[in-house]
């Protein structure tokens, strides 16, 4: 018993020292490993003419984790998010029960490397890709609680670049401008009703943009605080075209490691 | 300390201009010839039957769009469309508006009724009968030695139609079962799937499907198999009768082709309503929501019955004077068929 006692008290002080090591060291070290959970506002937009041709509006919460390495020369980050949104027509209609319910996943990894600098290092200038994973599933409801099923995977690799612009010392907007070079897409028939064909297809296909403008904040040594404005919009036309537009206005706490 | 303010309250801002909506393209006008004009491309575009039918949609349109203008008011649309698609002559095809209703209904409404399930309860299930699945399933014993379950429909949650484990435990001893379908008209495959499988023997082919799949009217999938899987579950492989009218319909005649490619499976009564199509629910720009077949589904022979209907084993009807004396002439067809079987 006395010697289980010792062993758990030794690894206390093991942790502990782990602990304050690390925190000494980071006092001489930048922080590169940043953890964010990002919540806000997702105004969407879609028009999916394979199941309706009508557009459908509305607005939710999305959420979001992303994870960051900010290196000097190079940049990694993952991003998961999801929302579950409930958008009505455009069109006043007589029937007050149509409706769509609009789930949506994305998972995306980039990669930038440092391109540039500008005005003594005030802007820099990174450019890379992302490998960007999108499933959007819509349950749309016409009458009597019944619902039909639209949608799309879509699984692609993006040109990306990122403008940096140093306001300050605590302050910092960035930039970034990412469209798909090709893109894997399962787009299933209508009401999920058929055999399915996936499809590799490129820009002149397949057309979708990110932006982002992004204000970072340094609250702390350990905590960062950004607001987001996002704009998504893509399009794809086979069976019958799908338009999406999104904004999102995000704010996310950053923890850095 | 100023410039990161305005950036801050400019990022706010901006969602509220709703750019999201920017690039879409507008919706088309809801007018009386746009909706019509929208119902029949759709129909064009995805309907099956058009080459099995024989019907020149292309005729049909020239014969209609002159009637529509701006000024058709909504009642004179709603007559229009539905005697537009009534040249379809199928079952599947709807239109729903706030007030009325089309149909097509010929498939049973011209046929003997050949069911009262009033007549069963009172004349038949004498020892009593019990209701489940929120009145999806009645049933009770015929005999002593033969069940009786009756489905009426395959519209409902799985969970109630889950009650047929419970059903089939009380008759698992029993030689036969007469399951009856008549007047069900259909619903979901899932929930009718669900059922047979406990009558599988083993994994059967009951039907092929083609998808319409491309902008012309024959531009249909390979046939695709459908194939039943057994349930899990213990499978009630004893001599089944299953009764049929014209009422028998959609999912149900899904039902029918499942259950009649089990060998110990005898389908009595009257041939059932002849549709297949697998409907999809789409809308107009006014709003209004209409069906429309999707697919062309055929016997494992690979013949069509769109139109025709599921000829059964037995083909027997219930003359009036027998319905009026409370008589089932079908359920006792089907009580002396088992009894045959059983010796």
């Amino acid at each position: 018993m006395a010697n289980h006692i010792n062993k758990s008290r030794l690894c206390i002080y093991f942790i502990i020292l782990i602990f304050l090591q690390t925190l000494h060291a980071q006092n001489y070290r930048p922080k590169k490993n940043y953890i964010g959970l990002h919540t806000g506002v997702l105004s969407s937009s879609i028009k999916d003419e394979l199941a309706s041709p009508l557009t459908y509006k509305g607005s939710g919460v999305p959420i979001q984790l992303s994870y960051r390495f900010m290196g000097n020369k190079n940049r990694h980050s993952v991003y998961l998010s999801y929302s579950k949104l409930k958008l009505s027509p455009s069109a006043a209609l007589p029937y007050g029960q149509h409706s769509l319910d609009h789930f949506q996943v994305d998972l995306a990894y980039g990669y930038h490397h440092y391109l540039a600098s500008m005005f003594r290092e005030k802007v820099k200038i990174y450019l890379g890709g992302v490998w960007d994973n999108h499933v959007s599933v819509r349950e749309l409801y016409y009458i009597w609680n019944d619902y039909e099923i639209s949608g799309e995977l879509i699984s692609s690799l993006d040109i990306s670049a990122i403008l940096e612009f140093k306001i300050s010392k605590k302050n910092q907007l960035a930039y970034q401008l990412s469209f798909p070079i090709v893109a894997f897409i399962i787009r299933p028939p209508y009401a999920g009703k058929g055999p399915v064909i996936p499809k590799i297809t490129t820009l002149d296909r397949f057309v979708r943009f990110k932006n982002s403008l992004v204000l970072e904040h340094t609250l702390s040594r350990y905590f960062n605080v950004r607001l987001i404005y996002q704009y998504i919009y893509y399009q794809y036309p086979e069976s019958q075209r799908v338009q999406s537009g999104m904004d999102h206005f995000i704010v996310e706490i950053v923890f850095k490691l | 300390m100023r410039k990161v303010r305005f950036i801050s309250l400019s990022l706010v801002l901006m969602i509220f201009c709703s750019c999201q909506g920017l690039l879409i393209e507008p919706d088309p006008e809801n007018t009386p010839e746009k909706n019509f004009e929208i119902l029949w491309r759709e129909f064009d575009r995805y309907y099956s039957y058009f080459v099995y039918k024989n019907i020149d949609w292309y005729e049909i349109y020239n014969q209609y769009r002159p009637l529509v203008s701006t000024q058709t008011s909504d009642e004179e649309l709603f007559t229009i469309l539905s005697s537009m698609l009534d040249n379809l002559q199928d079952g599947h095809v709807n239109l729903y508006t706030p007030h009325w209703i089309y149909a097509y209904e010929a498939w049973w409404r011209d046929y003997p009724a050949n069911f009262d399930l009033d007549i069963i309860r009172r004349n038949y299930l004498t020892s009593g009968y019990t209701i489940a699945g929120g009145g999806i399933f009645t049933y009770g014993r015929l005999t002593d030695e033969i069940g009786y379950i009756q489905i009426s429909s395959f519209v409902g949650p799985e969970e109630a139609f889950l009650e047929i484990y419970t059903i089939l435990e009380e008759f698992r001893d029993l030689r036969g079962l007469v399951v009856d379908i008549r007047d069900n008209s259909g619903g979901s495959t899932k929930n009718s799937d669900l059922i047979a499988a406990r009558f599988a023997d083993q994994k059967r082919l009951y039907a092929y499907v083609k998808w319409r799949n491309g902008p012309e009217h024959d531009d249909l999938t390979e046939p695709l198999e459908l194939v039943i899987e057994p349930s899990e579950e213990w499978k009630y492989v004893k001599p089944v009768a299953l009764l049929t009218n014209r009422r028998v319909f959609s999912a149900a005649e899904d039902f029918v082709l499942v259950m009649r490619a089990f060998p110990h499976v005898t389908v009595i009564g009257d041939i059932t309503g002849g549709g297949a199509g697998n409907p999809i629910l789409r809308e107009l720009p006014n709003g209004w929501v209409y069906r429309l077949s999707r697919w062309q589904e055929l016997t494992p022979e690979m013949e069509m019955y769109e139109g025709i209907g599921l000829v059964p084993d037995v083909l027997v009807g219930i003359l009036d004077e027998d319905l009026a004396a409370g008589k089932d002439t079908i359920l006792e067809t089907a009580i002396t068929t088992l009894e045959f079987f059983f010796n």
